[in-house]
């Protein structure tokens, strides 16, 4: 919100800084910023159009002579057609500015006649739109005074509050002139801004207010006044609303809205003509009611919106919009003034349900000052007497029928302070409490505080533990230098696993990366290994409509982004939340951690390597993974019913399936515009942990005796799988025989074209003595046959 | 060629090998070779024995062994001289580059989430975790934000339907834990977050936060203060000053807002801290009464403290990030800036 510096000046004189004081605000809670707010213009004085002639070499432009004072007076070309002699005109002389410096002012010749300064308009001096003709002032002005002066066009500093919402009595002039108070330790008291004289006429009028809904209006007050002029605001009103960034309209509604920005309190103006039977019932809708509201749309309405209706139909959403059967128009002469008090819930659920955000709504949702309706109608009873004529109706509506009660909080100075860790005496405590306007009674330890009307965010003691603190300044308040830790409040970190996850994958050279959880229905359909999405119900767009569920399409779009980088070869990993609908949880979903795993390239190209990022690469880094955190023996599943991918292995561990890696199908990579080639993996974190052997392993004991390796070399089809060699070779001793590993795999012409040479290195140990030749000799030997007979391989 | 001039053009080749070897004209396993090696020049003398008078055969055996001798230990004894690493450098050019390796990464946000994670654990917060997708309950109504509550306005929420939503914050990981443990606890809560906010420059529709919460007997404002201005020295220096404003959060009361003293200018005044000496670095606020009661807790007996870091905004501050989308692209070029 904004405010001016002039404006709160009106109540609490301040001799701070700007800075100052935007920081004494910020340090009450009140966090701002501020701008200065200049007029644009510079060296403009009042000056009097004494003659007026046409120009000889024009049809539309005007010589004239312009008098500041007795001695001096200047010859202007003006082509302004409202221009006249005898007027009083803004007078920018040579070497004033306009428009904040941009626009200087020199001597020039205009159509063969020099012309020694400007005639200006409003809207060359900032002030508002009006370009029609040049700006005429009144007769009271003195010809060659300064016309910022003599119009109150004061320079100001405008200060922009970020409010918090429990602060909705700062949101008018009056409320930060409060905060301000406690910085100049002075004090707002309610004749500050109570007091307010106006003639009321003896014109009488038949009027009758009632309130239906009493949970949704506590009070309303209204008054009337007749016979009002509505026209365009004075300048000093415009200036005030526009310097805090508020358009002005016309005098009776700028009036209301200078209230509104003043005291924080909204109030609706109506056309009396225009409320049918002389009466107003503050009513909730009926089903099906309809009103066209002042921005001309029409609104649907609930049976829990407030209205405030005539005899018959609505002529406003209480609180929020004015209806446009009932608002002020040039036309109107006699008009009510609303001031009420409504239910702040009520006003939010209906401007939430609407869809309609104004300045009234947003003070009544935040809850209004209920002791401030009569002092608000009076102030801008005044003022639109004053800017618009008209008489009021002595008889201000006033209908109140339960009566707030006065709120009382006891307050207990040791609490207070064992709460804040401070050491605040009674006498600071009580003079914190004056400056917020909190009346207290002391009683032995406690002081029984009475808040006032205007404070509805204090509620319990601790509120004013927090107004304590504030007042006293946060940063008065000692840092505790010690911390004990209770052992018993210690829990096991559950994501551990992750952590070692990120160290052993960057250190293998796969970059991190995070992506959007977001993602839309045709990457949900991509990587939809399972159909069961969750959907958001008020998405951003289409694009980030669906919680992902998967890590896949994530890393391809990063993968088509370094791809258009150029990047040739790279590793990608993301650890993160993957998300499904899940019937047998409270929220209908369910959330796994997920691993997915990115190669892109063909082939390391390095000098001194030349690895091929292939699918045996790729299934080595993720087998090293899983054994670095302590996962063995897991196995490969081929899985041909995939769509998207060209290969795709299954990972299990036993019976657990922790995942699968594969090399995606063009059709699936051109879904990203990926060219290049990419192998991707995608693991279960929560099944990696689960798998994980709890038990501390035991690491075996030293084994001193010598192993043994023996390699042999075997011709076979292509058709056999090394899993079955491997499982065949395993199986013909499980005494001495400790592993087997393929190291060489030869596949060539020269050889029978169906076959393949492979060559395995077999590890025989004892941990019991020194293995000899021959009982190796044996077990190999028995190995040879039994894979000539059953894969019927040769050995070479 | 008689045994004699044979074994005399070896000596003469011998010393001229034994100067070549030494400045490094002839590689040491090619000196060898040529003497030592199986059809190397002294193999070549035993077959000459065959052409020699039996009497003198024993003469000229013993002038084959004496050079085979010499020769030998000579080149053993310069062999010996030379260890591993030279006698291999003597092949390489040190300045060809190492076989490369990809360049692995931590994601920086992971980065900070762990930094801030250590500060923490070491005064003994423990970490926790709670769901992405959870219940209108757990991350307003439980934390004191009724349904038509303003403060809902502060954060745009994302709705799977009237009940169930995107969490806004990790504050609703601490209900969860409230409701299994009792106090004394000491948590920290990092994870992402969302929020419905258009995506810009400086705003993203998802972010990761971390929030403690610290509740014990007489844990006071005075402990909240201490614990984090603990934290900022520790992650900013020991030289960065804090300052707390009131703020307000409808779980907290009272309610502050934590800045340090810009890092960047020394608090003289500069754009990342708009000229004001200050950066806002987290909210925090002693837990309010009505929290405790949505979780049994006894208001007479505990307090505590809370308070809600915003990892993005420590990333772009620490590394000097200005566009809060490059940390989800995937832009390897960034990402591998992130060292361990």
């Amino acid at each position: 919100m904004k405010v001016s510096l002039n404006w709160l000046q009106n109540y609490v004189k301040t001799t701070l800084t700007p800075s100052e004081l935007a920081e004494g605000l910020t340090d009450l809670g009140l966090e701002c910023t501020y701008e200065k707010y200049g007029n644009s213009f510079s060296n403009v004085v009042v000056g009097e159009v004494t003659e007026c002639n046409p120009h000889e070499n024009s049809d539309h432009l005007f010589v004239c002579k312009v008098q500041v004072d007795k001695k001096s007076s200047f010859n202007v070309v003006c082509g302004a057609q409202n221009v006249r002699s005898g007027i009083l005109v803004p007078f920018a002389k040579i070497g004033a500015t306009l428009d904040f410096g941009k626009f200087k002012i020199k001597e020039t010749k205009i159509r063969g006649i020099i012309s020694e300064g400007m005639i200006c308009s409003e809207r060359e001096l900032g002030l508002g739109d009006n370009h029609e003709g040049i700006m005429i002032l009144d007769d009271k002005h003195v010809r060659g005074s300064d016309f910022r002066k003599t119009m109150n066009l004061e320079e100001d500093i405008i200060y922009d509050i970020d409010l918090t919402p429990n602060r909705g009595d700062c949101l008018g002039h009056l409320g930060v002139a409060r905060e301000l108070a406690i910085l100049e330790k002075k004090r707002i008291e309610k004749s500050d801004y109570e007091s307010i004289e106006f003639k009321k006429a003896k014109v009488k009028e038949k009027f009758a207010i009632k309130i239906s809904s009493q949970n949704n209006c506590k009070r309303y007050a209204a008054c009337i006044i007749k016979g009002v002029k509505v026209k365009e605001s004075p300048p000093w009103l415009k200036e005030n609303l526009e310097s805090i960034g508020q358009k002005s309209i016309n005098n009776i509604i700028d009036a209301a809205n200078y209230i509104l920005m003043d005291l924080g309190h909204p109030m609706h103006t109506f056309d009396l003509d225009k409320i049918k039977s002389s009466s107003i019932d503050v009513r909730c809708a009926k089903k099906g009611e309809e009103i066209v509201t002042l921005d001309g749309v029409k609104q649907s309405l609930s049976t829990n919106n407030l209205l405030i209706c005539d005899g018959s139909n609505p002529i406003a959403i209480a609180g929020i919009i004015g209806g446009n059967n009932s608002g002020i128009d040039e036309k109107t002469t006699n008009i009510l003034i609303e001031s009420a008090y409504f239910n702040p819930v009520n006003i939010r659920k209906s401007s939430k349900q609407l869809g309609i955000s104004t300045e009234a709504s947003k003070r009544f949702e935040r809850d209004t000052d209920i002791d401030i309706l009569i002092p608000a109608l009076n102030k801008l009873c005044a003022i639109i007497l004053e800017l618009a004529g008209g008489e009021t109706v002595p008889k201000i509506f006033d209908i109140y029928p339960r009566k707030s009660t006065i709120r009382k909080i006891s307050f207990n100075i040791k609490k207070c302070n064992q709460f804040l860790g401070s050491e605040i005496s009674l006498q600071s405590i009580k003079n914190i409490f004056d400056s917020l306007n909190i009346l207290y009674d002391k009683k032995s330890d406690s002081l029984e505080c009475t808040i006032p009307s205007f404070r509805n965010d204090l509620n319990r003691e601790v509120d004013l533990y927090e107004e304590v603190a504030r007042v006293f300044g946060y940063n008065n308040i000692d840092n505790s230098s010690s911390c004990a830790i209770t052992f018993s409040s210690f829990v096991a970190d559950e994501r551990n696993i992750d952590s070692q996850i990120r160290l052993l994958l960057s250190s293998n050279g796969f970059n991190e990366q995070y992506s959007n959880s977001l993602l839309n229905k045709k990457e949900i359909d991509i990587a939809g290994i399972e159909e069961n999405s969750i959907m958001i119900s008020n998405p951003l767009n289409k694009e980030m409509e669906y919680l992902r569920n998967s890590l896949f399409c994530g890393l391809m779009k990063a993968v088509k982004f370094n791809e258009n980088r150029q990047e040739k070869l790279f590793k990608l990993f993301e650890i993160g939340a993957i998300h499904f609908s899940n019937n047998f949880t409270k929220t209908g979903t369910s959330e796994s951690f997920s691993l997915g795993l990115v190669w892109y390239g063909e082939e390391c190209d390095n000098w001194s390597n030349k690895d091929c990022i292939d699918f045996y690469y790729a299934k080595g880094e993720v087998s090293h993974l899983l054994q670095s955190i302590g996962i063995d023996n897991i196995t490969f599943k081929e899985d041909n019913s995939s769509e998207g991918f060209d290969v795709l292995c299954n990972i299990y561990l036993g019976k657990n399936h922790l995942g699968y890696i594969g090399v995606p199908n063009k059709k699936n990579k051109s879904q990203f515009a990926i060219k290049g080639s990419l192998l991707f993996s995608e693991l279960n974190i929560d099944s990696i942990k689960k798998s994980i052997n709890k038990k501390d392993s035991k690491i075996s004991s030293w084994n001193y005796f010598p192993f043994i390796n023996r390699d042999i070399s075997i011709l076979v089809s292509k058709e056999v799988k090394f899993s079955d060699i491997e499982k065949l070779i395993l199986s013909t001793d499980n005494t001495i025989l400790k592993g087997v590993r393929l190291f060489d795999l030869y596949e060539d012409n020269k050889l029978d074209e169906n076959k393949k040479s492979m060559s395995f290195r077999m590890k025989f140990q004892s941990i019991e003595r020194t293995l000899k030749d021959e009982e190796v000799d044996v077990i190999i030997n028995k190995i040879v046959d039994k894979l000539k007979n059953k894969f019927d391989a040769v050995q070479r | 060629m008689n045994l004699n001039d044979k074994i005399q053009a070896i000596n003469d080749s011998f010393s001229k090998d034994k100067k070549n070897f030494k400045s490094n004209s002839i590689k040491f396993d090619d000196f060898k070779n040529k003497y030592l090696g199986r059809k190397g020049l002294l193999s070549e003398l035993y077959p000459l024995l065959n052409s020699v008078s039996d009497s003198d055969k024993p003469e000229c055996g013993k002038k084959i062994n004496s050079i085979k001798n010499v020769i030998t230990k000579e080149i053993h004894s310069l062999g010996n001289n030379l260890s591993d690493l030279s006698n291999n450098a003597l092949n390489i050019d040190s300045s060809m580059p190492g076989t490369e390796k990809f360049s692995g990464s931590i994601h920086p946000l992971t980065k900070i989430i762990d930094e801030i994670k250590s500060i923490f654990n070491r005064i003994g917060f423990s970490t926790i975790y709670g769901p992405e997708v959870d219940t209108d309950y757990y991350n307003f109504e439980a934390l004191n934000i009724p349904k038509d509550h303003p403060a809902r306005d502060m954060q745009d929420t994302f709705y799977i339907n009237k009940e169930t939503l995107l969490r806004t914050h990790t504050s609703s990981s601490q209900i969860h834990f409230m409701e299994k443990n009792q106090p004394p606890l000491r948590i920290i809560s990092p994870g992402r977050v969302y929020r419905n906010e258009d995506i810009s420059v400086r705003s993203y529709c998802l972010f990761h936060q971390i929030e403690g919460l610290y509740i014990d007997k007489n844990v006071k404002f005075s402990d909240l203060k201490g614990t984090l201005d603990y934290f900022a020295k520790s992650l900013f220096g020991e030289n960065v000053k804090t300052r707390f404003r009131p703020s307000y959060f409808p779980f907290t009361e009272p309610s502050a807002e934590m800045d340090v003293s810009c890092i960047f200018c020394k608090s003289k005044g500069c754009n990342i801290c708009k000229q004001s000496g200050w950066i806002e670095i987290l909210g925090c606020g002693m837990v309010d009464p009505e929290v405790f009661k949505f979780v049994d807790y006894d208001v007479d007996i505990w307090s505590g403290f809370a308070f809600g870091i915003g990892i993005e905004r420590i990333a772009m501050l620490k590394y000097g990030v200005k566009d809060i989308r490059i940390f989800y692209n995937g832009d390897i070029q960034f990402l591998e800036q992130i060292k361990l």
